[in-house]
C-alpha cells in the first residue's frame, strides 16, 4: 500500500471509521510501525490544539443575550440582525455612526399639552436620533433656556407664518362656507386637491441649540410644502461642541 | 454537552423537538440549551469573531423555530441545526470579505486570559518559556485554520472540535461521504505542516 493508502486509513482509524477486522488488522501494524505511531500522535495533537481554541471561544459566548434576541426573533417574526440585542456591535456601531454625523439631531417634541414626561417620546416616525433623546429630565442653566426658547419662539413664529401662506394665499378666493363641514361630502382638500390623509400639520419643532426657520414653498403643480430649515452655521449655544467637533 | 453519537440523546433530542413542534417553548429552549456552545464554536470557527457568531446563532436558532413544523426527523436535530448555522456563517464570511478583511487578533487577544492550559497538555506548562511558546502556538492555530479554503476549515470544525462522523459531515455540508473524507485528509495535511514543529511525528508533509 502507497503512503498515502496507508495515511488515509490511518485517518479513517483515528476517525473510528474502520470496521472492527481493518482495525484491529492496524493496530497490529500501528505496534510493529514507529513512524504510523508517530503519525497516528500527530492526529491526535492537531484535534488537540484545534479544540483548544474552540475551547476558549465558546466561553466567550453570551448565552442568555443570544437567547434574549432569538426569543424576541422568532416570537415577533423579525431577525436578530434587526433586533441586535445580544451584541455589542450594534451600539458601537450607533455611537460610530453619531461620532461621524456632523448634524445634530432633530427632534420633534410633543404636544404643547403634553406633560414632561412625554417630551421626546418614542414617536418611530419622526424620531431622527434616539441617542439624543434625553433618559432623565436634567437641570439646564438659565442662558442656555433663554436660548432654547428663543429658538422655538422664531420656530413657532415661522410656523405661523407657513401655516398663513399655506392657507391664505394672497389673491385667492376667499375660503367657501361649508369646507369644513363634518358630514364628509365637502372635504378641506377640495380647495387644492390634497387628499387628507397626505396631510401633515406641524404642532411644534425643537430647534435645539440651532437657528431654524419654517416657510413654505409652493410646487410646480401648485402644491404647497412646508420646508424646515435648520442652519448649522449659526449656532446659539457657543459653549457647545460644533457640529464638526464630534464627541470621543 | 451531548454526545452526538449516542442513541439516547438523539433519542431526547427527537422527544424536544417533537414537544417544541407542539408550541412548548421550554421544549425549544432545551434544545437552545443543549446546542447554542456548540454552534457558537462552528460559527466562531468559521467568522472568528464574537459578535458575528452570536447573530449567526441567533438567526439560526430562529431559522429553526421558524421551520421545526416542517422538519420531519429524517436526520438529527444537531447535523439540521449545523447545516443551517454553518451556510449562515459561510454567508457572513463571504459577505465580509466583499466588504472588510477577517480578523483574528481578537482570538488571539483571548488567549491572554490563558485557560487553555489545560488542553494544552505536553506543550505548556507553567515555565515562561513555554507560556510564550503556548501564545505562538495558538497564533499559529488560528493563522492555520485561517489558510484553510472554506471547505477544508468546515471539515475540521466539525470533525475535530464537534466530532461528528463522516456520514454526519457529509449530511450537514451536502456533499458525499468520499468528498468529507477526502477533504478531511487534505485539510489535516495542511494543519499538520502549519503546525509543523508542535505536532509529534514524522509527517511525510508535502
Amino acid at each position: 500500500m502507497s503512503t498515502e493508502g496507508m495515511d488515509r486509513r490511518l485517518h479513517r482509524y483515528f476517525d473510528g471509521d474502520l470496521p472492527a477486522e481493518e482495525r484491529e488488522a492496524l493496530e497490529r501494524e500501528i505496534a510493529d510501525d514507529e513512524v504510523l505511531g508517530r503519525k497516528l500522535v500527530a492526529l491526535g495533537d492537531v484535534r488537540t490544539l484545534v479544540r483548544s481554541t474552540a475551547e476558549q471561544s465558546i466561553s466567550d459566548a453570551d448565552s442568555a443575550a443570544m437567547w434574549a434576541a432569538i426569543e424576541n426573533g422568532a416570537e415577533l417574526g423579525t431577525s436578530p440582525a434587526s433586533a441586535k440585542p445580544a451584541t455589542a456591535s450594534a451600539p458601537q456601531a450607533s455611537v460610530a455612526n453619531d461620532a461621524k454625523s456632523p448634524r445634530p439631531a432633530l427632534r420633534l417634541v410633543g404636544r404643547p399639552s403634553d406633560s414632561t414626561e412625554d417630551r421626546g417620546a418614542p414617536a418611530p416616525t419622526a424620531e431622527i436620533d434616539p441617542a439624543s433623546r434625553p433618559s432623565a429630565p436634567v437641570a439646564e442653566d438659565p442662558l442656555t433656556r433663554r436660548r432654547r426658547r428663543f429658538g422655538v419662539g422664531i420656530g413657532l413664529l415661522a410656523l405661523a407664518a407657513a401655516v398663513v401662506l399655506a392657507f391664505v394665499r394672497p389673491g385667492d378666493p376667499a375660503p367657501r362656507d361649508g369646507l369644513a363641514t363634518t358630514d364628509g361630502t365637502t372635504p378641506l382638500d377640495e380647495r387644492d386637491g390634497i387628499p387628507d390623509s397626505m396631510r401633515t400639520e406641524v404642532l411644534a419643532v425643537d430647534f435645539g441649540t440651532n437657528v431654524g426657520t419654517i416657510f413654505a414653498v409652493e410646487g410646480t403643480a401648485g402644491q404647497r410644502y412646508a420646508v424646515v430649515w435648520l442652519d448649522d452655521a449659526v449656532k446659539i449655544d457657543e459653549g457647545g461642541a460644533s457640529p464638526e467637533q464630534a464627541p470621543n | 454537552m451531548p454526545t452526538h453519537a449516542a442513541p439516547e440523546e438523539r433519542e431526547r433530542d427527537r422527544l424536544l423537538v417533537e414537544r417544541a413542534q407542539q408550541g412548548d417553548h421550554g421544549a425549544f429552549r432545551q434544545l437552545f440549551d443543549r446546542y447554542h456552545k456548540r454552534a457558537y464554536s462552528v460559527a466562531y470557527g468559521v467568522l472568528k469573531n464574537r459578535h458575528d457568531a452570536m447573530d449567526v446563532v441567533q438567526e439560526g436558532f430562529v431559522k429553526v423555530h421558524k421551520h421545526l413544523a416542517s422538519f420531519q426527523g429524517s436526520s438529527s436535530f444537531y447535523t439540521w441545526l449545523y447545516r443551517i448555522v454553518m451556510n449562515l456563517a459561510i454567508d457572513q464570511l463571504r459577505r465580509r470579505k466583499t466588504s472588510r478583511p477577517v480578523e483574528y487578533d481578537d482570538a488571539i487577544s483571548r488567549e491572554e486570559g490563558g485557560t487553555n492550559e489545560a488542553i494544552l497538555p505536553r506543550m505548556a506548562d507553567a515555565n515562561p518559556r513555554k507560556a510564550a511558546i503556548r501564545r505562538e502556538l495558538i497564533e499559529k492555530i488560528d493563522a492555520a485554520l485561517a489558510e484553510l479554503p472554506e471547505y477544508h476549515r468546515q471539515v475540521i470544525l466539525l470533525r475535530e472540535i464537534e466530532g461528528l462522523s463522516y456520514e454526519e459531515m457529509a449530511e450537514v455540508l451536502d456533499v458525499p461521504k468520499g468528498t468529507i473524507m477526502s477533504r478531511l485528509f487534505h485539510a489535516r495535511k495542511k494543519m499538520q505542516s502549519a503546525l509543523a514543529g508542535y505536532v509529534d511525528g514524522d509527517m511525510d508533509i508535502e
